[in-house]
């Protein structure tokens, strides 16, 4: 048979990328509306926009089985296997020898930030940035911050926000088929997410043990430090002091300094570095949560430029994007 | 990963996907067989360039759909020849131009596309008058419609010239008339228009999780719309009802 089907787009016609990328809802809104005003003039581009939406349904309702009050139950088998799962695969474990960091299941953000929680997402939501394409401590360091995010999004009860997060997830775990377990309780709870009588705030215990199966999964600092990051940095901006006052999140700096410390003990091979340039971002943090007993505007200012610069680093994308 | 490795891993989605959307757009088992394998190939040509080409703008699973869907609308032009509305059924209007599409390039039989016409367009048109309009329309070499036979006792194709001026008369007041519902729906945001062009074909909740919408007010939405657009299609001289067919349909049972 002849070659029948052809990569190259007809002229004005938009990716075949993009129009995946509408149906994921990953574009900005003058892309989105520019796919729009071509679909509904463009017949071949609407036909294969229709088809592939089509899918996307179907697999929306493959994670719809079980209305969210059962969910959970899932959720948590699919999450003890995944644990299985990584002790089988004899994942590097710094947790062994270490007191644990931020607990895994621990809730980071706050109520009272949910209303500030949009100014942080568009920085670092990072739309279209190529998640998919991150590795390392940048891949693992930004799995951290889309578990907040997604946090955050649950709690302030923005439906589109918490999608967008898991969405982040789902690519950044596009090419870790290990993981299909914890693939599913995303898929679960973004499943749960187009249910109205779902209520997101209830979906939160579910999103937090989804996160710590994930960090079980990564064992990774820069996923703790991801996590740290940004919940620090939405809470410096919120002015909200209930992630700061947390004995875990006041520990966690000098969690972190003395963990880099161990390393050097370690063959070279096996050495987990954190950038100097972060280390000092984080140094002079801890400086700033033991000398103050209350925190006043000056010391949020600082927190956020500090965590900014932690962000930075480990997130460049956020730089791009940020005014 | 490599992109093979990215192939390998998603090859029973692939297959899935690529099965499902030879069935849906109904080609014989042959075909089927034929499309997925052509699917497989074409993911691994040129060292999986097509999986190359994913910037991680969209999930994979998602792009994935998307190749297929441009890869089928290619494999149906390739089996088929692309669609194009005959001159005839230009000439007769719109709804033969519904018709023909249903006819011949969505293969749908004529019992089928008339209750299509019914169900979703609300054509108040009878079967005798549709199977007249499908007689006039020419055939298609290519067409492989199953239950062909159904043709048989149509009208002759070959109309009187009393017949062609009535024809030609209608076709031209039927023109006018969706130049004006186009001139209306311009009017409309990106996505009103992507919404009613949607609706017929996917159900209003399946539209809301499509296009990222909260259900309730989009059911709300789309009732104003839909009056707006009669009301204002009336207004400038156009009965609805003589663009059955092309007005957005009734939600997909």
């Amino acid at each position: 048979m002849t070659s029948f089907a052809n990569l190259h787009r007809p002229e004005g016609c938009p990716d075949l990328e993009e129009i995946a990328a509408f149906i994921d809802k990953t574009l900005g809104p003058q892309e989105r509306q520019r796919l729009m005003r071509h679909f509904v003039q463009c017949r071949d581009c609407y036909e294969i926009f229709a088809g592939a939406s089509r899918f996307y349904l179907d697999s929306l309702e493959e994670g719809k089985v079980v209305p969210f009050s059962r969910k959970k139950a899932v959720l948590q088998t699919g999450l003890a296997a995944a644990a299985v799962l990584a002790v089988a695969v004899g994942v590097r474990s710094y947790r062994a020898s270490l007191e644990p960091p931020i607990s895994a299941t621990a809730q980071l953000v706050s109520p009272g930030v949910a209303r500030t929680a949009t100014d942080f997402w568009d920085g670092p939501r990072d739309r279209g940035r190529g998640e998919g394409e991150k590795e390392g401590a940048e891949r693992e360091f930004s799995f951290g911050v889309q578990v907040v995010n997604l946090q955050a999004g649950l709690i302030a009860g923005n439906r589109e926000r918490s999608e967008d997060a898991i969405i982040q997830i789902h690519r950044l775990l596009g090419q870790e088929l290990a993981v299909d377990a914890i693939q599913k309780s995303y898929s679960d709870l973004r499943a749960a997410l187009w249910n109205p009588r779902t209520v997101p705030q209830e979906m939160l215990p579910a999103a937090t043990q989804a996160g710590a199966a994930l960090g079980e999964r990564l064992d990774s600092p820069y996923f703790e430090l991801g996590r740290w990051a940004a919940a620090g940095f939405i809470s410096a901006s919120a002015r909200d002091p209930h992630f700061f006052d947390s004995r875990e999140a006041q520990r966690f700096p000098g969690w972190l300094l003395r963990h880099q410390k161990r390393q050097e003990d370690l063959p070279e091979n096996e050495q987990v570095e954190i950038a100097p340039e972060v280390l000092d971002e984080v140094r002079a943090i801890e400086q700033i949560l033991e000398e103050r007993d209350s925190l006043e505007e000056e010391e949020y200012d600082q927190l956020k430029s500090h965590l900014s610069e932690v962000l930075y680093f480990y997130y460049p994308y956020y730089r791009e994007e940020t005014p | 990963m490599t992109p093979r490795d990215l192939f390998l891993s998603h090859l029973n989605h692939i297959r899935k996907v690529a099965k499902h959307a030879a069935r849906r757009h109904k080609l014989s088992t042959q075909d089927a067989e034929d499309f997925v394998s052509e699917v497989e190939l074409k993911f691994l040509e040129d060292d999986c360039k097509v999986i190359r080409m994913h910037k991680g703008k969209s999930g994979i699973r998602t792009y994935f759909n998307t190749v297929i869907q441009n890869f089928l609308r290619d494999y149906k032009n390739h089996l088929w020849g692309k669609f194009r509305p005959s001159a005839e059924a230009k000439r007769l209007g719109t709804l033969a131009v519904k018709l023909d599409e249903l006819l011949h390039r969505e293969r749908y039989t004529l019992d089928q596309a008339y209750d299509l016409l019914k169900t979703n367009h609300h054509i108040e048109k009878s079967e005798r008058e549709i199977r007249d309009l499908a007689g006039r329309l020419p055939s298609r070499a290519a067409r492989q419609i199953d239950g062909e036979e159904a043709l048989a006792d149509l009208s002759a194709p070959d109309p009187s010239p009393e017949q062609r001026l009535l024809d030609k008369e209608r076709a031209a007041n039927l023109q006018a008339a969706l130049q004006i519902l186009d001139e209306i729906l311009a009017t409309h945001s990106e996505e009103d228009q992507l919404i009613l062009q949607m609706l017929g074909e996917f159900q209003v909740a399946e539209i809301a999780r499509v296009l990222g919408l909260e259900q309730k007010p989009l059911y709300r939405r789309i009732d104003k719309l839909k009056k707006e657009l009669k009301e204002e299609l009336q207004r400038r001289g156009v009965n609805p009802e003589d663009l059955a067919g092309f007005l957005p349909p009734e939600e997909k049972e």
